[in-house]
């Protein structure tokens, strides 16, 4: 397994959204039509500014580099860094765009910049979350419930019951 | 040469700009974008150009351009948004 990066919060950063894997075709003036492939949304791109870092901190993202392969190596990167911002999840996997850049400031300190981008990002995927509805007792029936074409309508029960329960058996 | 297809205007590129102390209005913009992206296309809320005296085409709507950009200060989230006016369409 990758190395994660290391848990080092930056002082500032800037990123996109990634691009949804949509493309485009349009031919003697008709269209664009748009075709969605996946639901995934990828190559977000950070770039991390490190100010002041000290040696131990900026040995942490030297080795990190090391150790993934430089450009080529996929890792994870801690949530906890972004700040709130919920563009990724813990699982996205991330790449080096290119090798982090130092500047040197003496006195053996150092502004760092890290630019990563993701290569897989996050897919949307709709949840369907009860809550904390309870069970309710079971209710035995002996006869279809569902008969005939007209509309059925779902009466809901108080909020803190399950409403309806679908079992595969 | 230049051909003339139809006479309806679109493509207006629109960018605006959010300036946030939280990220909430990042979060919400990014939630928006994850379902709409340049596929689906989505109607703008009149509070949104209020005052700028901007009007489009009726039934145009609006896709993203290209994905927003964020800058992260910790206290200042800048968010910018550039969005593409297109034709009607199902998805």
């Amino acid at each position: 397994m990758a190395l994660p990066f290391p848990q080092l919060f930056p002082q500032s950063m800037t990123l996109d959204h990634g691009e949804a894997q949509v493309t485009e075709y349009s031919a003697f003036g008709v269209g664009p039509v748009r075709f969605r492939h996946n639901s995934y949304i990828n190559g977000q791109k950070f770039s991390l500014t490190y100010r002041a870092l000290d040696q131990t901190s900026v040995n942490l993202i030297r080795n990190h580099y090391e150790v993934n392969s430089g450009v080529a190596g996929e890792f994870t990167v801690p949530m906890v860094l972004f700040g709130g911002l919920n563009v990724v999840t813990a699982a996205s996997v991330f790449r080096y765009s290119e090798a982090p850049t130092e500047v040197h400031l003496g006195m053996q300190l150092y502004d760092v910049t890290v630019d990563m981008q993701v290569i897989e990002g996050i897919e949307m995927l709709f949840v369907l979350d009860g809550g904390p509805a309870a069970l309710p007792a079971e209710e035995p029936f002996s006869s279809l419930v569902f008969t005939g074409t007209a509309p059925f309508t779902l009466n809901g029960s108080s909020p803190d019951q399950a409403t309806l329960l679908l079992n595969a058996i | 040469m230049c051909v003339r297809r139809n006479n309806a205007a679109y493509n207006h590129l629109l960018t605006l700009t959010f300036v946030s102390d939280t990220v909430d209005d990042q979060n919400s913009i990014y939630s928006h974008y994850t379902t709409q992206n340049r596929f689906a296309p989505f109607d703008l809320p009149a509070s949104v150009l209020a005052g700028s005296d901007l009007t489009f085409a009726s039934t145009y709507q609006f896709i993203y351009a290209r994905p927003p950009q964020v800058t992260y200060d910790p206290g200042v989230i800048v968010v910018s948004v550039e969005l593409q006016l297109v034709a009607p369409y199902e998805v």
